[in-house]
């Protein structure tokens, strides 16, 4: 029963820190760049 | 890079797209793209938001789980293009915006493998997009004075 309780405590946690990423970073952002050896025009 | 019977060699998954409203590579046309991800097929509705022919190219996709903003910048310089790919991710629901924070590092990642794949492409590409018409001078006279 006592690991039982501790297991709960754990996949409480576990969700809080799922949810709580969810809902401090609802959007994420990132950029990439390359460079080619070729003109605008054909790219 | 606008050239449709090449993104499926660029963009991983990509099957096809389709015209759903307004004219093709033009402000406001909507497509479905059509993309498969480890063996299932998902619809994305794809809708241009900006477009300038060779400086940028901005895109938003939207599904049940995310959408997605997208832009594309060209700067050519000595020759040379760099180009750079902005994306703005956001997942539909409390699950998804979870999932879609842990989500970024593979997602960046994807998009390098995409870009790469994209840089290959044009730089081995022979086909010439913009031939010079030619002139048919076999039926043209020439007066004399």
């Amino acid at each position: 029963m006592k690991y039982l309780k501790y297991l709960l405590y754990i996949v409480i946690i576990l969700a809080l820190v799922f949810f709580g990423k969810g809902f401090f970073t609802p959007t994420i952002s990132y950029e990439n760049e390359i460079t080619v050896n070729k003109p605008a025009n054909e790219a | 890079m606008s050239d449709e019977s090449n993104l499926s060699k660029w963009i991983k998954g990509f099957k096809k797209s389709e015209l759903v409203s307004g004219t093709a590579n033009t402000k406001g046309a909507v497509s479905n793209v059509y993309i498969e991800e480890r063996g299932e097929e998902m619809v994305m509705k794809e809708t241009i938001t900006a477009i300038q022919l060779n400086e940028h190219i901005g895109m938003t996709f939207t599904m049940d789980f995310m959408d997605m903003d997208y832009e594309m910048f060209f700067k050519e310089k000595e020759g040379k293009t760099t180009i750079i790919s902005k994306s703005t991710t956001a997942g539909n629901g409390i699950i998804a915006k979870s999932m879609i924070s842990f989500m970024k590092s593979t997602m960046k990642a994807q998009e390098d493998e995409n870009l790469n794949n994209l840089k290959k492409l044009i730089e081995e590409n022979t086909k010439n997009y913009f031939p010079e018409k030619e002139v048919d001078t076999s039926t043209v006279s020439v007066e004399e004075y």
